[in-house]
Order: C-alpha cells, then sequence, then structure tokens
C-alpha cells in the first residue's frame, strides 16, 4: 500500500458569485486518518468535498487525490473512493435492498454480494426496512442506506458529506464507531459536519468559514488555539485576594486568569498537564487554600465560536489582538 | 465484468422500477391494447349515409324519372328522406342538422334538354369538413350520373317500343339489331380494380402498422427522456459521476432495458393484430427487425431529447411534440407523396415514417423489410445514439458536469 498522502490540496480555490466557494486551501491528509470539516452553512464543507471527488474542477491552486487528479480519476481509483453526498438520494421505486444493489453494482461489488449486504443490513441496523420501497422509508433510514451504499464496496478513502445529519444520538455513536473501525483498517475518512462535538472524534479537524480554513489541528491542538492554551479550572476554600490572583498571572506556564465566581478562577496555561506544581508553590508561597483544581474540557461548539470569532474580529481589525474568552 | 455488472444495474432498475408504477403498466401494456382494439371495432369505412330530402315534382315530370324511383338511383350513399315541393322547408331541416343534403331537381330539365340545353341539380349541405365536403362533391356526380342514365334508358326504351311499331326502313334495321338492354346501351362499360396483394387491407387493418409504430415510437421516447431527467432531478448523477460508471455502460443498460419493455409491447400489440382480421404476410423476423430498429431510433431520440429538458414535464412536452409531427409527417394519416419535397425532409427526421412504410410492407405485401430503408433507420438510430452519448455524459462524467453552487 502507498505510504503518500490520501489527499494534498495546494492553494485550492473555486470561486461562485459573490464570496462564495473555496479560497486558497491548503490540506494533506495522511491516510488512514480521519479528518473533519466543520463550519457553518456555506462555509465551503461540501464544495471541498466535490473539489476532491472531481465532481467540480477547481479555479486555481492544485489537488490531488489517492495521486490522481479528480477530474481525471480513473475508473480503477473511483472504485477505491466512496461518497456520500449530503442529501440522500436513491430511487423511490426500488426497495432499500434494490437500491443498495444498485450502488453496489455501481461500483463493481460482484453479483454474488448477499453476505456483504447482510453485513451492511446489520451495520447499519436496517433490517426491518431493507426490503420497502424507499418512498416509503422515514428520512433516518434513507439516510442509513446512504451510508450503507457509501461503504458497500469498501473503499479506502471516503468522503462523507454531513453523514450524521438527521440521524438519532444513539445510531450517530455507532457511525463514529464504525469510522474509527475504518480508520483502523487503514480507510482515510473526510467527513463534514455541523456537530461540532463529533470533531473530537477525528484525528484532523478543519474548520472553515466563509470558505477559508480558520484553523487545522488536532481536537486538543484546536483547543489550545481557540483559547491561547489549555484550560484549567482552580477552586478556593475562601476568595482569593486580587494581588495573590495578580500574582500568579505572573507565574511560569499560566498567560490568562479570568474569574468564574468569588471561590473560582479559570487559567489559561500552556500545559495542563505540567501545571499543577506551578499551582502548588504559588498556593503555599501567598498562603492560599485550595478545594480543588482540575483540566476543563471545553466542548467544541465553544472551541468551533472562539475561532470563528477570532477570526471575525481579525478580518474587521486586522492589527488588532485576536481575543480569547474563558 | 464489471462493466457487465453496471450495465445490467440500469436493466434491473429499468424494468423494476416499470413493473413498481401500476398505472405505468396501464399505459404502457392496456392503453394501446385498448387504443386499437376500439379503433378496429369502431371505425367505419363507408360513413352514415346522407339523410337527403329532394325537392322535386312528385312526378318526375321535370326530370323524366320517377321521385319515388330516386332511392334506388342513389345508391347507398344517399338516404332520401323525403320528396318534397317546398325548398324552404327542406332548407331549414338542413340548417337545424335533421338531415345533411337538400337535392333540388330542375324544374325543367326535359324541356331543357328539347332546346339542346344542360340542366342542372343543385345540392344544398352544411358539412365543413373538407373531406366530407369532397364526398359530397363525388357522391352528387355520381347520383346525377346514374339519373342521366336512368333518362337515357327511359329514352332508348321508348324510342325502341316507338320504331318497332312503325313499317319502313328504321323498323327494318331495329329487326337486324342485337335485343341489347337499354340500361346497357347506355352504359355499355364498366371497370374493376385489383390489388397485387393477396388481400387487401380492410381501412381500419390500412391504420394498424401505423398505430403499433406511433405507439411503440412515442412509449419508447417518452421513457428514455423520461429516465435521465428523473436521474437528474433525484441527483443520482452525481453518484454516477463519482462512481466508475461509463456513459457505455449506463447507456447499454439502458438501451437494453427499454428495448425489452418496447419490445413486450409490440409483440403484445402484434398478438391482438389477428383480432382485427389482420395477418402478417411477410416474415415475422422482418416485423421483429423493424419494430426493434423503431424502438432502438426513438430510444436515442429520447436520450438526446432530455439533454435539452430541465424538468419531466418538459421531456414529455418535447416527445408530444414529436408524437404531433409523427401524425401528419409520418405517412400515417396523409401520404407521404402528398408532401412537398422540402416538407417531406421532415417526415424522415422522425423513426416512425421508416416504421410505418417498413411494417406496411411486410403486413400487407409479403415483402421483407427493405434493405435501404432500414439501413437508413439504422443511420438513423447510429446518429441518434451519438447525440443520446452528449446528453448522458454530462450526466455520467465529471468533467462535463455544470457547476452547482454549493455550501
Amino acid at each position: 500500500m502507498s505510504t503518500d498522502p490520501a489527499i494534498i490540496a495546494d492553494h485550492l480555490t473555486k470561486r461562485f458569485e459573490e464570496e462564495a466557494g473555496v479560497f486558497d486551501l491548503d490540506l494533506r491528509v495522511e491516510r488512514g486518518l480521519i479528518v473533519a470539516l466543520i463550519g457553518p452553512s456555506g462555509s465551503g464543507k461540501t464544495t471541498t468535498v466535490r473539489l476532491m471527488t472531481g465532481l467540480l474542477a477547481p479555479d486555481s491552486g492544485s489537488i490531488s487525490v489517492l495521486g490522481q487528479d479528480p477530474t481525471r480519476f480513473t475508473a480503477d481509483t473511483r472504485a477505491r473512493i466512496g461518497y456520500m453526498a449530503q442529501d440522500s438520494v436513491f430511487f423511490p421505486d426500488l426497495t432499500l435492498r434494490e437500491n443498495l444493489n444498485f450502488a453496489a453494482s455501481l461500483f463493481g461489488v460482484p453479483l454474488r454480494r448477499k453476505r456483504r449486504v447482510n453485513e451492511m443490513v446489520e451495520l447499519l441496523d436496517l433490517g426491518d426496512s431493507i426490503d420497502r420501497l424507499l418512498r416509503d422509508a422515514s428520512g433516518g433510514e434513507k439516510r442509513r442506506l446512504s451510508l450503507a451504499a457509501t461503504l458497500i464496496h469498501g473503499p479506502d478513502l471516503l468522503f462523507l458529506d454531513e453523514p450524521t445529519a438527521g440521524i438519532d444520538p444513539i445510531l450517530r455513536q455507532k457511525f463514529w464507531d464504525h469510522f474509527e473501525h475504518l480508520s483502523e483498517q487503514g480507510s482515510t475518512l473526510m467527513v463534514t459536519t455541523q456537530y461540532v462535538g463529533e470533531a473530537a472524534f477525528c484525528d484532523l479537524v478543519g474548520v472553515l468559514a466563509k470558505g477559508r480554513v480558520l484553523a487545522l489541528d488536532t481536537p486538543d491542538g484546536l483547543r489550545r488555539r481557540a483559547h491561547g492554551g489549555d484550560l484549567f479550572d482552580v477552586v478556593f476554600v475562601a476568595p482569593p485576594a486580587r494581588d495573590d490572583l495578580v500574582a500568579l498571572t505572573r507565574a511560569d506556564g499560566i498567560s490568562k486568569v479570568t474569574w468564574l465566581d468569588d471561590h473560582s478562577v479559570r487559567l489559561v496555561v500552556a500545559d495542563a498537564g505540567e501545571i499543577s506544581s506551578t499551582l502548588a508553590d504559588w498556593a503555599s508561597q501567598r498562603g492560599v487554600e485550595l478545594e480543588r483544581s482540575e483540566a476543563f474540557v471545553p466542548p467544541f461548539d465553544d472551541v468551533f465560536v472562539e475561532l470563528v470569532s477570532a477570526a471575525e474580529d481579525e478580518e474587521t481589525d486586522p492589527e488588532g489582538d485576536v481575543a480569547l474568552a474563558g | 465484468m464489471r462493466s457487465l455488472i453496471r450495465s445490467l444495474a440500469f436493466l434491473r432498475k429499468e424494468l423494476v422500477s416499470v413493473w413498481r408504477q401500476p398505472r405505468l403498466i396501464a399505459t404502457l401494456v392496456l392503453g394501446p391494447f385498448l387504443i386499437l382494439f376500439l379503433f378496429g371495432l369502431g371505425y367505419q369505412e363507408l360513413p352514415e349515409p346522407f339523410r337527403t330530402v329532394v325537392v322535386a315534382e312528385e312526378d318526375g315530370s321535370a326530370i323524366g324519372v320517377d321521385a319515388s324511383e330516386l332511392d334506388e338511383a342513389f345508391g347507398e350513399g344517399i338516404d332520401l328522406v323525403e320528396v318534397s315541393d317546398d325548398l324552404d322547408s327542406a332548407r331549414q331541416s338542413l340548417v337545424s342538422g335533421q338531415i345533411d343534403l337538400v337535392l333540388v331537381a330542375p324544374e325543367d330539365g326535359l324541356e331543357a334538354l328539347e332546346r339542346g340545353e344542360q340542366a342542372t341539380f343543385s345540392i344544398f349541405h352544411a358539412e365543413i369538413d373538407p373531406v366530407m365536403t369532397g364526398s359530397i362533391d363525388l357522391l352528387a356526380r355520381l347520383s346525377v350520373d346514374q339519373i342521366n342514365q336512368e333518362v337515357l334508358t327511359g329514352i332508348v326504351e321508348q324510342a325502341r317500343a316507338e320504331l318497332s311499331q312503325t313499317d319502313g326502313p328504321l323498323a327494318d334495321a331495329l329487326e337486324d339489331v342485337p335485343d341489347i338492354d337499354p340500361a346497357l346501351l347506355v352504359s355499355p362499360f364498366t371497370v374493376e380494380t385489383s390489388p397485387v396483394t393477396e388481400q387487401p387491407p380492410s381501412q381500419a387493418a390500412y391504420y394498424a402498422p401505423g398505430v403499433l409504430i406511433l405507439l411503440v415510437q412515442h412509449l419508447a421516447l417518452t421513457f428514455a427522456a423520461l429516465s435521465l431527467v428523473r436521474e437528474r432531478q433525484l441527483g443520482m448523477t452525481e453518484m454516477f459521476r463519482v462512481s466508475p460508471l461509463t456513459v457505455r455502460e449506463a447507456m447499454s443498460g439502458k438501451y437494453l432495458s427499454f428495448l425489452v419493455l418496447g419490445m413486450a409491447l409490440a409483440s403484445g400489440l402484434a398478438v391482438t393484430m389477428p383480432l382485427l382480421g389482420i395477418e402478417v404476410q411477410g416474415p415475422l423476423w422482418s416485423f421483429a427487425l423493424i419494430v426493434a430498429l423503431v424502438i432502438f431510433a426513438s430510444l436515442g431520440l429520447g436520450f438526446a431529447l432530455s439533454g435539452l429538458a430541465e424538468s419531466d414535464s418538459q421531456a414529455v412536452q418535447y416527445s408530444m411534440v414529436v408524437l404531433l409531427v409523427s401524425i401528419f409527417f409520418t405517412g400515417f394519416v396523409l401520404p407521404l407523396d402528398q408532401l412537398t419535397v422540402p416538407v417531406r425532409w421532415v417526415s424522415y427526421l422522425v423513426p416512425g415514417t421508416y416504421g410505418i412504410a417498413g411494417l406496411q410492407d411486410v403486413i400487407f405485401r409479403g415483402q421483407p423489410a427493405s434493405p435501404p430503408l432500414m439501413g437508413a433507420l439504422l443511420m438513423y438510430g447510429l446518429v441518434m445514439v451519438a447525440l443520446a452519448w452528449l446528453a448522458v455524459r454530462k450526466d455520467v462524467e465529471p468533467a462535463n458536469a455544470p457547476a452547482v453552487e454549493v455550501s
């Protein structure tokens, strides 16, 4: 198996009317990773996926997927790719099973495929509805069929455009468990989502807004980037004096202290794993009694809001400092 | 092998989709059967006789024929309702639709003859259909010819009777003349027409190949156009573009599926033909070949038209336009010879033109499919394949996909 990156995008640009599209996208996705593109509606997630699948040709820049230009994919390369579109699209007059078989045939899965079909049916919990006409199926069933059709041929590289939209939380977790399983088996997954929390399941997360990548990092990296470091919450037995807190901001590895209430503060630190000793020294020196202290993992919604807000602030005031909220 | 799997996927998908739509099956199978059956059942080769009032003197003194004998003289085309001397009343009946014709005998027919002048019968009608008007003209001439013969027969009979009672050279000469029927004497010649075919078709039967071809053409064209447009509307084309599917695989699957459906329909229609008294006198393989080529060409035309349609209603509109053109330009209603040459070229843009001519040869003349005609239809079908290729390529190959703005 090749060790070249699955996807390389270099200054990739696709411009629609007004300011819509994707602009100057640089991306490098190693094989076997799960990469999420998160961003609000209209941020360019789907356009990015369509550029990577060859459904759109870029205006400028370049893109290489599995070593080929997507607009010139060979049939063999296409057979190694799975694409789940944002909208579930199949034939309403066919049953879910017939639609699944049609998708399997499109990708050249041999006709003796009953076992494979049954695996997909079981994985996606489609047993009760597999022989129902698609026009009678629920939205969730259509979505599951769409994912089954994307996975049926065992692709090396998956593009999943909002795969969990409209899916209940239990099934959503099941989807992500399977994505991780696929990743462990060597598949590469590019997933777009509006559920920002799903970024936590990924190896790499790209945050998009207005067609531009605001940040591309690991989930932990993004958290640090959003807040300027790790977050660490400290609860005091008695409210600390202001001078004590000023001294805390000057301690090594602490860049910011924000009041949460009278008895607690949130610290922005360089590394949450190494701040405990610094904190203990400070408490000892200042005679402050700590009730408890622990690393705070902010929800990705907050991370996302921070990054987008920071980008917007930078856009309106490019010279100004990026504001980070605690 | 994978290529075959992909083509078969389309074959199966199209057949199952049609099967799952009972109304469509009714339209596809029962509709054409019923149309053909009703057409054969209800079509009258001869129109109803014209209900006619003759305005003349009862004794026929003005025209030399008793008015009561006119009914026999007119034949089956005219139903003599009444002999009247009231022209105004007869015209009122005509206007109110109670009768179809008013035939006014000349008031001084025999007197005009004695003066050496031709007397005129007048016919009034309220018909607006040009074909029926032509029929009335023809019927009027035949009826007046018949009356003329009746008058002449009477004159000959009278002259012979009078001469036989006289002495002299004329009476002697008459004895030497064979005793020829006066009716034969005034109408010595008649005519018979004989077709070279064994069994000339009835009028209903004559239209059957045209009905079959136009139905098959219309359904193949509509199905082909709708198939692509619906896939586009469903958004399936995005999956096609990402998959390894090629234009050739998609087209071969679709062609094959609709060819199977079209041939099944045509077979069903062919089975009903004997019920209408139609026997295929030529080889059956020719029949099948012509129908298959018409379906092949019509599918190509349908796929090509789908490239212009943006919705299924638009696709149906295009197919209806082709059907309308087919009715007037394929020889279904009017013989192609009656079209001037530049306009006749339009006829050859429709697959049905080749199909109707070919099927008439096979069914009625007992001839196999004409190689030049079938060659032309095959060429037509291949040109349509090329145009269809462009339409399908747009749906299957990413490089040809239109740019769509998405989030």
